[in-house]
């Protein structure tokens, strides 16, 4: 049984529809992430969840209970904001505290512990001011599992870090909520994030949810062109299948797919210089992260597609991998 | 959660509540329009936008001085310049103006000036109303010229424009929002001041309902009248009230890389320290040593009256204060947090509301109904919630950016982490709140402990307080008696006085 779900959710802003019938689950211990460009309606799917922000209409199932009407503080929900919205006039300690239920026998414990895990030791009685960057998101990492919720709501949790530490308390996060047994809701417009950490990706784009689905099958399987270009940075170019077979410029490939026009979904990993293909010309060099790739204009379609290596002039560019086709 | 609006909501209803019924009051009395008498309407407007325009002239050129010499440069004892500078803002104008009438006697070098010609009385209440206030000017020009980006005048300077043509052409546009603020709300002050354009004896609206409510024994006759002179004063003051808001609003050309300031060369120097001199010697420099001067003359009888007349005072104007600052974070809270952006302006009616105003709207409320004619008239509550109207903007303003400084991010984390909306406000929003609540509570304290109209009309009988006090002796003359309340009201205000001084030092 699915531990959240959401059904036909729709929330509008100021008379616009910023979530239109967007509808998902997310298992115990999954971790789903929605990623989406800013304004797509991620976030404000999140803060419906949380209660921060009122539906219009659908509904949120937790636990198999609906949600609607229950306030914010009791829904039983961790989230963690972009800028950790850390209480500056409570120490560590008491910022850990703040969710615990009162009374509880163990909260000194629970919060050492805390400490420990998410590597504050002996940051304790520190104020939110004397901390880094970094400290004060775990710190509101900490605050959020303290109550031990049973779903983590995270908004874009470390789009304020630098690359290293971003990369770093990532990896530790979601082993933590693994060992923890914690489901979360990450929203992110950053795909390698997606990519890394989530079981399932939910790819939003104006109010609408595209595609939900494992990331291999989101990187290999696009549903729709926006999909493709937006995880993945890929390029689509137009073909034609027929009896299962497609002509790649001067040379031909067989394709699982039935008949008719398509996409070929190609990415920098999938295409290399050939001598037989879609000729095109080199119009630009660039490095991303150790990489160097060339862009090549392929004549035939004028779509630009990205080969790796350092090339000049005109080449002969074909696929490497098996093609990939979107379907329209 | 639509039950805070709803509070926040009454609340703002009731602060609007002596506009209104003056307003009413007014729209129904058809025989007080026909007895207008035209020649003494035009004749108030006149003298009293003269006196506005002269002590908003007077405010902005001694203000705008100061904000340009002590925010672009540096020198020794800048900061004792600045606190000079703001110093007049501890002493109420009518104290002031009161000292004038003191120091010159009936015999004295001021005399003929004072007692005589029109022109020379409207010249005086225009310098201590223009002097006193030119503290608001000199803070609104300083945080403009703060946030002003130097870029735009160094651009200007590296198109070989000197420093004239850079202030004529650069800053001066760019800081015009500002000028006009300041200009604005010194003139606001003029409208609604009532003390001193009294001790000086200037016939300003404010003051003419101030008497005619006094002295006018048929009441509804007095209602009426001052009803009708209070809509045209409103109608005179919503301009100034609506340009400083405009101004504030629109001053913003934020950003930019902090430069350091300049040295000021020693005939600047000598500019600052003239100006400081021209700015403080005849207001707060004149009544502090005034009241030291006539302290030895204190009698034993007079220091018990100003002590119990202290006594009432602080009572009601702590309450007062209490009221207002609870009032203002329930209506600013939910301007934010609701989106009622309106109830903030809503309920800074008060600015525009002089105290004999707010005075006679209070009166009208109360003897509307045979309950509150019964329970509230003549009672210290009257007065206090005359206050709490009067002085609200002020509480309102200070715990607004108090409240803009706390992200409501933080009480939703709170709400996620198990508290209710009540709680979150108390454990999260309320403890960051605390500074600016302090503020608010102590600017309105201090409002309520000078003011003197809305005290003299609503007072319960036989209770004094110390602006009463005050102003009963200089009407008889005895100034030199003056001195011990004049001590302890100063005394009473000086937390206030001590906390704009510490703002604008953390600022420079």
């Amino acid at each position: 049984m699915s531990l959240l779900s959401v059904e036909n959710l729709r929330v509008v802003l100021g008379g616009r529809a910023v979530v239109q019938d967007v509808s998902f689950s997310i298992a115990p211990r999954e971790v789903l992430a929605l990623l989406g460009p800013s304004g797509c309606g991620k976030t404000t799917t999140l803060r419906a969840i949380a209660g921060l922000q009122a539906a219009d209409r659908g509904g949120i199932m937790l636990d198999g209970r609906s949600l609607r009407g229950v306030p914010t503080e009791r829904r039983g929900v961790g989230l963690v904001f972009q800028d950790g919205a850390v209480f500056p006039h409570l120490s560590v300690r008491r910022n850990l505290a703040f969710g615990l239920p009162r009374g509880i026998s163990d909260a000194g414990a629970r919060i050492d512990e805390l400490l420990r895990l998410l590597g504050l030791l002996g940051l304790a009685d520190r104020m939110p001011h004397q901390l880094s960057g970094g400290q004060r998101q775990r710190v509101a990492l900490g605050r959020a599992l303290a109550p031990q919720p049973r779903l983590l709501l995270l908004d874009e949790p470390f789009a304020s870090l630098d690359a290293a530490l971003k990369v770093g308390l990532r990896a530790e996060l979601f082993a933590l909520l693994r060992e923890l047994g914690i489901a979360a809701l990450l929203v992110t417009h950053d795909q390698d994030e997606a990519l890394e950490v989530a079981d399932r990706i939910g790819v939003m784009r104006e109010g609408s949810l595209e595609q939900l689905a494992p990331p291999t099958q989101i990187l290999n399987n696009p549903a729709t062109p926006f999909v493709a270009r937006f995880v993945g940075g890929a390029a689509l170019v137009p073909i034609e299948i027929r009896d299962g077979r497609v002509q790649v410029g001067t040379a031909e490939r067989s394709v699982a797919a039935d008949d008719g026009q398509a996409f070929a979904v190609i990415r920098p990993d999938d295409v290399g210089l050939a001598d037989r293909g879609w000729s095109g010309t080199v119009v630009g060099r660039r490095v991303r992260g150790a990489r160097r790739l060339s862009r090549v204009r392929l004549q035939e379609s004028g779509i630009e597609v990205d080969v790796p290596g350092d090339h000049d002039g005109e080449v002969i560019v074909a696929p490497v991998t098996e093609l990939r086709v979107l379907r329209l | 959660m639509s039950s805070a609006r709803v509070i926040a909501g009454g609340a703002v209803a009731l602060v609007l509540a002596p506009a209104l019924a003056v307003v009413g009051r007014a729209a129904t009395a058809t025989q007080a329009w026909s007895q207008l008498d035209l020649d003494r309407i035009f004749n108030l407007l006149g003298t009293t936008l003269l006196l506005a325009g002269l002590a908003g002239a007077i405010a902005l050129v001694v203000g705008g001085m100061g904000a340009w010499l002590l925010t672009r440069h540096h020198f020794p004892g800048r900061s004792l310049a600045v606190a000079l500078l703001l110093s007049p803002l501890g002493v109420p104008p009518y104290l002031v103006a009161q000292y004038w009438m003191e120091v010159s006697g009936p015999t004295g070098p001021l005399q003929p000036w004072l007692g005589g010609a029109f022109f020379g009385r409207i010249g005086a209440a225009a310098l201590v109303i223009g002097l006193c206030t030119s503290p608001l000017c000199f803070g609104i020009l300083r945080a403009a010229l703060f946030r002003l980006d130097r870029a735009y005048e160094e651009a200007a300077a590296a198109l070989g424009a000197g420093p004239w043509r850079r202030l004529r052409t650069v800053v001066t546009p760019l800081l015009w929002p500002a000028l006009a603020a300041g200009f604005s709300l010194v003139a606001l002050y003029a409208c609604s001041d009532f003390g001193a354009v009294s001790a000086l004896g200037v016939p300003t609206f404010t003051r003419e309902i101030f008497f005619e409510l006094e002295l006018n024994f048929d009441r509804d006759k007095a209602t009426a009248a001052t009803s009708v002179l209070s809509c045209v004063l409103l109608l005179v003051a919503a301009p100034f009230f609506l340009i400083d808001r405009w101004g504030r609003g629109a001053a913003r050309f934020g950003g930019g890389e902090p430069r350091p300031a300049a040295p000021l060369s020693v005939a600047g120097q000598l500019c600052v320290w003239t100006l400081v001199a021209v700015v403080v010697a005849p207001t707060s420099g004149l009544v502090l040593i005034r009241t030291l001067m006539l302290m030895e003359a204190g009698r034993a009888r007079l220091w018990s009256k100003a002590f119990d007349a202290l006594g009432t005072t602080l009572l009601w104007a702590a309450t007062a204060a209490t009221v207002a600052v609870v009032m203002a974070t329930l209506i600013a809270w939910v301007a934010r947090r609701k989106r009622v952006p309106a109830l903030v302006p809503l309920g800074s009616i008060g600015f525009v509301l002089p105290g004999p105003v707010v005075a006679l709207g209070a009166l009208l409320l109360v003897t509307a109904a045979a309950w509150s004619r019964a329970h509230l008239y003549g009672t210290a509550a009257v007065l206090i919630g005359a206050w709490v109207v009067r002085s609200l903007p002020e509480a309102l303003q200070a715990v607004d950016a108090g409240l803009e400084q706390v992200p409501e991010r933080l009480e939703e984390a709170a709400r996620t982490l198990g508290r209710g909306p009540t709680g979150a406000v108390r454990l999260v929003t309320l403890p960051l709140l605390r500074r600016s609540l302090a503020v608010g509570w102590v600017f309105v304290f201090a409002a309520a402990m000078r003011e003197l109209p809305a005290a003299m009309l609503l007072k319960p009988l036989g209770a004094r307080t110390l602006s009463h006090e005050l102003w009963a002796y200089a009407q008889d003359s005895h100034y030199a008696d003056m001195a011990p309340s004049a001590l302890l009201l100063l005394l009473a205000t000086a937390p206030a006085t001590t906390l704009i001084l510490l703002r604008a030092g953390r600022d420079s």
